[in-house]
């Protein structure tokens, strides 16, 4: 079993994945607890402070969804570590999933099953949850009908986002074409 | 003495217990943090005293009914979490031996518990893993393919398995050889904690090793990487008491007979020097200095002698002060 270390300090085990947004890049770090707490005091990371001021080009990155059936919110779920029912693991997924990589081995079960089953050993993308509509409360109210073409590509956003968390390249790169093609189509229209 | 702890086989003079829990929730209900309906949690404790109390002779306590004393006892015990005690609705299915229980409304809808003296992590397993049968038949769990069994804290999802040993660790935390051992442990995605106190000053030498990853591999794996991890540890921890008595054997000896006579004489004894006595009362037994005391007995006093068991023995809970006195009174008569 192999536990990854934090990315600060290099003594503690981390336990959480942090995406620090700037207005040119995008910074990926594993952190532990105590490294976590003092980045929320505003210790280490002056990164964040730039985010707060310069809120704009940065708000779309900023989780805002919520899950449909219990109303658990991402940044409910960053703060206390827990999901509210099955469906968050839908609706939640890309923050679940940067949970799950920071803390467990890798993302495939091959426990017990509950009707005893011997357990499949190859299994698809499809089997995860995500692929189950994850729309946010907001986008909701305007999908009722018919998808709009900016819903659509949230859509394909947020499925791509949940693609490159399970590694799973070869449909990151199938969301992304579709996603360039959209833009194009937009831009010819 | 806890019913738990009876009976039980020490093979090793190092391993106290041994504690398997499984996390399960029940396919379309919220998970207890977002659980509002008393009709919902009625269908659980429903679902669990159909499953132990009726078709099975377990029993049931009503956490609506029962005293904060009562839950505290059972606390101490080991029999549910902390975080447990404090829940004023729902309750516990525990088995006559007291080995397994059922907490009804944890953080999940079901945490199965088994817990055994000694190091028995394969028959602790076994036990748990009939009664997750036996629930599976009457409760639809959360389950995905990929993902294993849903839990409301993802660090438990897959196998929702956490697999404890406890040990007394004395040479290890007096060399401070813990430290890298547990950086290492921790490298193999297994914690090891001290099991009593806060963070990282641990009460007494009794520490706990565990698995901290649940999902990515079969029950089978977890349970080897811990057995294998523990009796890592158990060598560790005999070498470590060899060197230092090889070392400096008198004020090993000076150590394990002052604690012996600290023990046996005392007129006050607080919970953290009893602690650290017995554990080196026990390096005494492994290293052949002391032969006539029973790890059983030794054991169950770390547990007897806590608060509220104690107020169950005498009726009321003492105020701290005479609480030290009544724990070198209980002590005392169990070693003599």
């Amino acid at each position: 079993m192999y536990r990854k270390m934090c990315d600060i300090c290099g003594k503690n085990p981390a336990t959480q994945r942090v995406i620090n947004f700037t207005n040119t890049k995008k910074e990926v770090q594993d952190i532990c607890d105590d490294c976590f707490h003092k980045r929320q005091q505003g210790v280490i990371f002056t990164i964040i402070k730039g985010v707060e001021k310069s809120a704009e080009p940065v708000k779309a990155e900023i989780p805002q969804r919520v899950c449909r059936v219990c109303g658990t919110t991402a940044a409910g779920f960053m703060q206390t570590g827990l999901v509210g029912c099955d469906n968050c693991y839908v609706d939640l997924a890309p923050e679940i999933l940067q949970m799950i990589r920071a803390t467990q081995g890798q993302i495939k079960h091959l426990g017990k099953t509950p009707d005893g089953a011997p357990h499949a050993e190859s299994l698809k993308t499809e089997d995860f949850p995500t692929e189950a509509e994850p729309i946010t409360e907001t986008d909701t109210k305007r999908t009722v009908g018919e998808p709009t073409e900016e819903n659509l590509a949230l859509k394909l956003k947020k499925e791509l986002e949940a693609a490159v968390l399970m590694e799973d390249y070869e449909k990151a790169i199938e969301l992304r074409d579709r996603l360039a093609a959209m833009t194009e189509d937009n831009r010819n229209a | 003495m806890p019913k738990w702890l009876r009976d039980g086989e020490f093979k090793d003079d190092i391993v106290l217990s041994t504690r398997v829990r499984l996390a399960r929730n029940v396919k379309g209900l919220p998970y207890p943090n977002r659980m509002t309906r008393q009709s919902d949690i009625n269908r659980l404790v429903g679902i669990a005293k159909k499953t132990f109390v009726e078709h099975a002779d377990f029993e049931f306590i009503d956490f609506g009914k029962i005293t904060n004393i009562q839950k505290w006892i059972l606390q101490e015990k080991y029999l549910i979490s902390p975080q447990f005690a404090r829940r004023k609705y729902a309750g516990l299915i525990l088995s006559p031996d007291e080995r397994l229980s059922i907490m009804i409304m944890e953080e999940d809808h079901f945490r199965l518990q088994g817990m055994m003296p000694g190091f028995e992590v394969e028959k602790t397993f076994a036990l748990v893993d009939e009664l997750d049968n036996m629930l599976a038949k009457n409760a639809d769990y959360s389950f995905s393919q990929k993902l294993g069994y849903l839990t409301a804290c993802p660090t438990n999802l897959g196998t929702g398995m956490r697999v404890s040993v406890m040990l007394n660790l004395p040479a290890l935390n007096m060399t401070r050889e813990i430290g890298p051992i547990v950086a290492d442990f921790e490298s193999r995605g297994l914690t090891c904690r001290g099991a009593f106190g806060e963070g990282t000053s641990p009460l007494g030498d009794l520490f706990q090793i565990s698995n901290e990853v649940t999902l990515g591999f079969s029950e089978k794996e977890i349970l080897k990487a811990v057995e294998s991890a523990t009796r890592e540890m158990i060598d560790l921890e005999k070498k470590a008491q060899r060197t230092l008595y090889e070392i400096n054997g008198r004020l090993v000896e000076d150590r394990i007979f002052r604690s012996l006579a600290t023990l046996k004489n005392a007129r006050m004894l607080s919970t953290k020097e009893m602690t650290s006595c017995i554990s080196y009362v026990n390096m005494g037994i492994s290293l052949g200095l002391i032969g006539n005391l029973d790890h059983e007995r030794l054991y169950s006093l770390i547990i007897d002698t806590r608060p509220a068991t104690m107020a169950e023995k005498d009726g009321k809970l003492l105020p701290e002060a005479q609480r030290d006195e009544r724990r070198a009174e209980l002590v005392r008569r169990a070693l003599t």
